[in-house]
């Protein structure tokens, strides 16, 4: 075993950062040779690249911490800082968005008609799959608590229960998005309203699927009994990401479906 | 692996539905009707009870320990029943806790050095492919 004198988690040499850097300049000069030339093959070898890393760098920290045992409380204290910063930059992300939304909407220029929601813009109507919407992501957060609280108290079955119809009821909001996407009057090409719309309600759907991903990865661990009921650092950080995304969605029916329309 | 969960699920929604309708309907029906609403009490209470802590005369507690970390689990799991998948944490530790100074990536000896593999592959083809790319596209066109 290892001969340290510290708390702390010296990590083995890792190939993984450098493939992800790699999968990052394949994926955006694929990115610039799609819209150019017209061939993917770039972009997929990046996308591929990145999901091996992906995989196999949070597969090695899943080894380092229910494995080997190196996750000790100072090293989970880390951790925590560091989910906690990273969730705290999504923040500023959607907040530029926002900011681009505002800014276009409580001034709206005469080429809109003076007006928001601009002339010609049918918005959707925010009390009906919208307002579906917002119910299926408030009833995921109470899900994913009475998770939360069941890992805590060493319940097996209801955590998984309750963590499987968290990820249901994100795969129901993701399906729905979806059909209100193929079913609006407007378009992204159609004017800042539609630029503003789809790519803030675009990106807060990629979030949802990102979180959906992370909670059925933290099914999966939990029925491979990696969780105790004190330490599931793991369930927590995927709890957090999912308040958030709810958390961002609110805002986003509040300004953009509700007071938008 | 969702199969017995979700049938599972269903089965207890189903029942608590179909109880509270007999119970309502015991009141009109009469000796019949209440015989199957006792039945399926018996059966719910038994059933489901143990997780939801409806036993008569037991207070609704946590089971014990069934996340294992300790070395204290060869005698507990006999008394646990496996819910869903075998318990591999222990055989999974003993493996990856091996001193060989092998990195924690090529712990699992052939899949992790496929992957590995694989994945260095990709990356010097890609980084070869890119560069090639990025250097015919900057090549000025003869329109």
């Amino acid at each position: 075993m290892a001969h340290q004198a510290h708390a702390y988690h010296m990590v083995d040499p890792s190939p993984w950062p450098l493939t992800g850097a790699v999968a990052a300049l394949l994926m955006t000069s694929g990115l610039a040779i799609w819209m150019h030339f017209h061939t993917m093959t770039l972009m997929t070898l990046g996308m591929i690249l990145l999901l091996l890393t992906m995989y196999q760098w949070w597969r090695d920290i899943i080894r380092e911490g229910t494995f080997q045992g190196h996750h000790t409380p100072p090293v989970q204290k880390g951790l925590r800082y560091g989910m906690i910063l990273f969730i705290t930059s999504e923040v500023f992300f959607f907040l530029g968005f926002f900011w681009a939304f505002y800014h276009s909407s409580l001034a709206p220029t005469p080429e809109l008609g003076g007006c928001w929601p601009p002339t010609g813009i049918t918005t959707l109507d925010p009390f009906e799959v919208p307002l579906l919407n917002t119910a299926v992501l408030l009833a995921s957060g109470v899900t994913v608590t009475w998770a939360h609280h069941s890992i805590m108290e060493g319940l097996r079955k209801q955590a998984i229960q309750s963590l499987a119809l968290t990820i249901l009821l994100g795969f129901y909001f993701t399906f729905l998005q979806g059909m209100e996407y193929y079913e609006a009057p407007f378009t992204i090409a159609d004017g800042v309203y539609g630029s503003t719309f789809f790519v803030a309600t675009g990106f807060h759907g990629l979030h949802v699927i990102i979180g959906s991903t992370f909670l059925a990865v933290c099914l999966l661990r939990q029925v491979q009994y990696h969780f105790t009921s004190e330490h599931h650092f793991g369930f927590e950080a995927a709890a957090w990401y999912w308040h958030f995304v709810d958390v961002v969605w609110l805002f986003l029916y509040i300004s953009i479906y509700w007071w938008g329309s | 692996m969702f199969c017995p969960l979700l049938v599972d699920l269903l089965r207890q929604i189903s029942l608590t539905g179909w109880f509270s309708y007999l119970r309502l309907s015991s009141r009109r029906a009469g000796r019949l009707s209440i015989s199957w609403s006792l039945w399926l009490s018996y059966f719910i209470i038994n059933d489901l009870g143990g997780e939801l802590g409806l036993r008569p005369g037991v207070p609704p507690v946590s089971s014990p320990a069934i996340f294992v970390t300790s070395t204290k689990l060869g005698c507990e799991a006999g008394r646990q029943m496996e819910y869903l998948a075998a318990i591999r944490v222990p055989a999974m530790r003993r493996l990856i806790q091996v001193s060989d100074g092998v990195s924690v990536h090529l712990k699992k000896d052939l899949i992790d050095k496929l992957l590995y593999r694989t994945t260095m592959g990709l990356r010097v083809g890609g980084v070869v492919y890119c560069l090639v790319a990025l250097y015919v596209a900057a090549q000025p066109s003869n329109k």
